[in-house]
């Protein structure tokens, strides 16, 4: 019997996945036959991208600092300011329980709204360029953190808080040393991956006009420049490769 | 120095109560050791008389001076005089032997002296003094995490005398070593109790342990005392008091 309703179960949640699945394909409107196309794109590359233009590689590469700079700037700020916010949306660490829902429901409002979104409604306000799309990373990145950094004073070990607060201290010095020191590898760990995300998400920033290499590469392509595109592209390649590898190096070595 | 009376304690409405009806006077000089089975009450105990847990209802004396309408500074200073060690030591454990040390000293600075790890001269010394009278003297500089169990305690005890206490607390601060480390720390509290004279209040699980150190000892049975005299008259029948 028991077995029995095992095997339904298993054939129900088959048949559930592939029924999600067929209607995914048909809303995205998968033909495989269109994919044989792809060809096209492959001939489209080779013919019309190369050979690269290197002459404009000096302004590509100053573009892409640009870039760099924007994803500094969007998570070094975005920690300044989440890193007080947390301890507010923290159960733990917040003076009282009003403002521990404020803060926890300003942090989700952030962290849902996408960059691009907050970059599309402060450009009219701020003009293109690179300081609407460091702000936008900003704005959604404090809300990411915030979260993840909040979470992790929950999760702080309870030991060292008691015997800094049975001394006779302060709860202030009870979060710098009992809190921070445990959850500092954490919360460093956090920032760079989220720095990896910026480079990424600044670049697709680019595209709406905020500035930095992603928004070249778009004005080369609109005015049908391929083989500028191409010399965009590789650098584009080589930053986030470079950078992921730097990142992901210091998270697991140094940290 | 210190006066329990009609102590009670419940963490929620719908549990029972885990401490009833506690009386109990600790005298100055005192080497007091609570016996009790795991969860009779002997750690929520020990956090109401420096209240790290509030109790619900009765009354806590330091010096004749109700502690239970103590607010914030006051208690801060209060605390200052009760020194607590722990069973899992509850140290920083990525800061050196003598930041951690220098804990005992947060319930005498200002935030800004504590941030900034500005100390005057006496209080590092004092600190250092802490560890050489532990017996790590020269250890100031080691990473926590690199210690042993029984140095980690160490550096418990030396935290809690750099906070100058009159009364140290003890939850179950030698249950987590091996007999023998288990056994030196005893001796090193029992010195400190004799040539300091600072007051001890230290919950055991070890009989044995407790009935070669301590001067009194406290049976504590599903939150209430069924003991409490001299180690001498902890005989068999009162041990089945305190254990079945």
């Amino acid at each position: 019997m028991d077995l029995e309703n095992k095997k339904v179960k298993t054939v129900l949640i088959i048949s559930l996945i592939a029924i999600v699945h067929l209607w995914s394909l048909r809303g995205v409107g998968f033909d495989l036959r269109r994919l044989l196309k792809i060809g096209n794109t492959i001939e489209f590359i080779a013919t019309r991208w190369f050979p690269p233009d290197w002459s404009i590689l000096n302004k590509v590469l100053g573009e892409a600092i640009i870039t760099l700079q924007i994803a500094i700037v969007g998570t070094s700020f975005s920690l300044l300011v989440a890193l007080p916010l947390s301890f507010l949306a923290a159960k733990n660490t917040t003076p009282w329980e009003g403002i521990y829902s404020l803060v926890r429901g300003f942090l989700s409002f952030l962290r849902s709204v996408p960059e691009i979104v907050f970059a599309l409604v402060l450009i009219p306000a701020l003009g293109l360029g690179p300081f609407a799309g460091a702000l936008a990373l900003i704005f959604h990145n404090i809300g990411v953190l915030g979260k993840l950094i909040s979470e992790k004073i929950e999760a702080a070990d309870k030991g060292s808080q008691e015997a800094i607060l049975s001394v006779g201290a302060s709860n202030l010095s009870v979060i710098t040393f009992g809190i921070l020191p445990q959850i500092m590898p954490d919360i460093l760990s956090e920032t760079f991956y989220r720095f990896e995300v910026n480079i990424r998400a600044s670049l697709i920033l680019g595209l709406i006009g905020a500035g930095g290499i992603g928004q070249l590469l778009f004005i080369h392509f609109r005015i049908f420049a391929y083989q500028k595109v191409l010399v965009d592209t590789l650098i584009i390649l080589i930053m986030v490769i470079g950078i992921d590898y730097i990142s992901s190096l210091i998270r697991t070595k140094v940290i | 120095m210190l006066a329990i009376e009609s102590l009670a304690k419940r963490y929620s409405k719908k549990e029972d109560y885990v401490l009833k009806d506690i009386n109990l006077e600790v005298k100055q000089g005192e080497f007091v050791v609570i016996l009790g089975t795991s969860g009779a009450g002997k750690s929520t105990l020990i956090r109401c008389i420096n209240r790290l847990i509030e109790p619900n209802s009765g009354q806590l004396y330091w010096y004749e001076k109700n502690i239970r309408k103590l607010k914030k500074n006051d208690l801060r200073r209060y605390r200052r005089d009760v020194g607590m060690i722990f069973q899992e030591y509850n140290l920083i454990e990525r800061l050196s032997v003598l930041t951690n040390v220098l804990v005992g000293r947060f319930g005498y600075l200002n935030y800004l002296k504590i941030l900034l790890q500005n100390y005057s001269e006496g209080e590092i010394k004092l600190a250092q003094e802490a560890l050489a009278r532990v017996g790590l003297a020269g250890y100031e500089t080691a990473k926590v995490r690199d210690l042993s169990g029984g140095q980690r305690q160490r550096v418990g005890i030396a935290r809690a005398l750099t906070q100058e206490p009159r009364l140290i607390l003890g939850d179950e601060p030698v249950s987590s070593l091996d007999p023998v480390t288990a056994e030196k720390i005893m001796s090193l509290l029992t010195e400190i109790n004799q040539k300091q004279k600072i007051t001890m209040l230290i919950s055991i699980h070890n009989v044995e342990l407790a009935k070669s150190f301590a001067n009194r000892i406290i049976g504590i049975k599903h939150g209430k005392i069924v003991y409490n005299d001299s180690p001498d008259n902890l005989n068999k029948k009162m041990l089945e008091r305190i254990y079945s």
